[in-house]
């Protein structure tokens, strides 16, 4: 189910004085399977190029194809769009209204008009994939801890178990623990056949698990390419208000010393193994 | 779904003479003329009272578009009270359109209702578009310490007023936001008879509320944390005083009610 995004632009409250072009003239295209990192900062677009993906917004120009289905179309069913192409919104746990855990997960299935046996399988199988055990099922929802919460509220969306899954920012806000579950559920996402985007601050984090990273700066695509062809890129990144992973960091400052290291390593793993070949050849090992 | 439609509490930035009034002058203005909108008994009248209107309009340099917004929430209202007024008031008939029938009396009637209404809904939406929220509340507070030896919480009010004002447009963000939030889970607010669509309101209203009070907690928190102990000796960072213009513009509106009040006691207007 590839994305496709044509010539896109988007103006907030038109011929207003409040008129603000959040996107433009942006062209991408994401192929089925892929995990895409979307980076940029704050006001960047990212949040708004996002919500084009399901058809929430519509482009003020260009075109966007889900599946090669123009969305701007009469008559194509936004609801099965939205179905196939799962949004996470940032804070998603402050969308929670259900009495019970199982309510609103339960909410997306229904929308879905499924039957009742199909809605609670999928219950189930959300739940469970995203750790969540039986005993949450008659809980309220606004009794939880910030980081079950969001987990209940990713479960919504993976109940209605789309083939795209977009994430804005999925772990703001949350302490160390909370993060790690998140990261570690969104690192299954791909081995279940779905295209991932991660919308995110962490470099760390996109280095580590995007194929492909798309830059936006001021509503427009600044780079595509992948991790280590991007975060070769330093000062370019640093000079739009962006950094790099720590382990690129590091890797300059060795290399400042008279380190003599390859380029390309952007992940902690990476990194290590570099670091460990460079002290093997120069047999400084003891 | 946009609530940015909402006109009313929402501020048009700018620098006409309207936006350099003092909001106490703008305030009285506004409660000068829902007197004298309902004043004019005749045509002569009315015309000095819609040309006036019509005058502020222009002066606040607020485009059109923006006024004419702010009628849409009455437009119902209106068309209801000018289709009565056609059809149920008793006089010389001019149609008949099946049972019913309309008179002479009726249109005049009910082009006087909506003038009124119209005017009225002018005149407040032109204060709100060329005041800020936050003078509005302060001209208020103002107007009403006079008051508050008779037990009027003057400051208190305008307090309420503002953070009310303050978190119309954050509340709305809010509530987009969440509507969105739910769409990308199926949810379907625009189909479906009245019951399933209050229905479907349930996984908005709740997170909203939720928010509300989060904040409200967060906002209270925030202003004791800054030693906030209500109004009694606080000082304004920004004084109002009245200028030469105020004096004009209120000179002006007195003239125009004298004038309006002539006209109806002499039967002219």
């Amino acid at each position: 189910m590839p994305i496709t995004l044509e010539h896109v632009s988007y103006t907030y409250q038109p011929g207003t004085p409040f008129q603000w072009q959040a996107l433009d003239d942006i062209t991408l295209t994401i192929p089925d399977g892929e995990f895409w990192g979307i980076i940029g900062p704050t006001g960047s677009g990212k949040s708004t190029l996002i919500q084009h993906m399901n058809g929430l917004l519509k482009p003020t120009q260009g075109q966007v194809q889900v599946d090669g289905v123009d969305l701007a179309v009469r008559g194509v069913d936004l609801k099965a769009v939205r179905q196939k192409v799962g949004l996470v919104f940032q804070y998603p746990e402050h969308q929670l209204f259900g009495e019970t855990v199982y309510e609103d997960i339960a909410f997306g299935p229904r929308n879905m008009k499924l039957l009742t046996d199909e809605v609670e399988r999928r219950v189930a199988r959300a739940m469970q994939r995203v750790g969540l055990d039986e005993s949450f099922r008659s809980r309220s929802p606004f009794s939880l801890s910030g980081g079950q919460a969001r987990r209940v509220a990713l479960a919504g969306v993976l109940a209605m178990e789309p083939r795209v899954l977009i994430l804005d920012e999925p772990t703001a806000g949350l302490d160390p623990r909370g993060r790690e579950e998140i990261l570690s559920l969104v690192r299954t996402f791909p081995s279940l056949g779905m295209t991932v985007c991660l919308v995110s601050h962490s470099m760390d984090d996109v280095a580590e698990m995007a194929d492909k990273v798309l830059v936006m700066h001021r509503g427009r695509v600044h780079l595509v390419g992948s991790p280590s062809e991007l975060f070769s890129r330093r000062a370019d990144l640093e000079s739009i208000g962006l950094g790099v992973p720590a382990a690129v960091v590091l890797l300059d400052q060795l290399r400042d010393q008279g380190w003599n290291l390859p380029a390309g390593a952007v992940t902690l793993e990476q990194t290590t193994a570099a670091i460990l070949a460079a002290l093997g050849k120069g047999g400084k090992r003891r | 779904m946009n609530m940015s439609a909402v006109t009313i509490g929402q501020y048009f930035p700018g620098d006409s003479l309207l936006h350099r009034l003092d909001p106490r002058t703008k305030i009285l203005g506004v409660i000068f003329m829902s007197v004298v909108i309902f004043l004019p008994k005749a045509w002569p009248g009315y015309l000095i009272v819609v040309l006036f209107s019509l005058m502020a309009v222009l002066l606040s340099q607020v485009p059109i578009k923006f006024i004419l917004r702010g009628l849409r929430p009455i437009l119902i209202f209106l068309a209801i009270t000018v289709v009565f007024n056609a059809f149920l008031t008793p006089g010389e008939a001019l149609w008949h359109i099946g049972r019913f029938t309309i008179t002479r009396e009726g249109i005049v009637l009910s082009a006087i209702a909506a003038i009124r209404l119209v005017l009225l809904v002018v005149t407040a939406s032109l204060l709100t578009l060329t005041t800020s929220p936050i003078h509005l509340t302060d001209g208020m507070e103002r107007l009403l310490r006079p008051l508050s030896p008779l037990g009027v919480p003057a400051h208190e009010l305008a307090l309420m007023m503002t953070i009310a004002l303050r978190f119309i447009p954050t509340l709305a963000e809010e509530a987009d936001r969440i509507m969105r939030a739910q769409a990308a889970r199926g949810a379907d607010f625009q189909s479906g008879n009245l019951m399933n669509r209050a229905r479907g309101l349930i996984p908005v209203m709740v997170p909203l509320f939720v928010a509300a009070f989060r904040r409200a907690d967060e906002l209270a928190t925030a202003m004791e944390a800054r030693g906030y102990r209500g109004g009694q000796g606080r000082t304004k960072m920004k004084q109002l005083v009245f200028t030469a213009r105020d004096f004009a513009a209120l000179t002006v509106l007195v003239a125009l009610t004298a004038t309006v009040t002539y006209l109806r006691v002499r039967h002219l207007g």
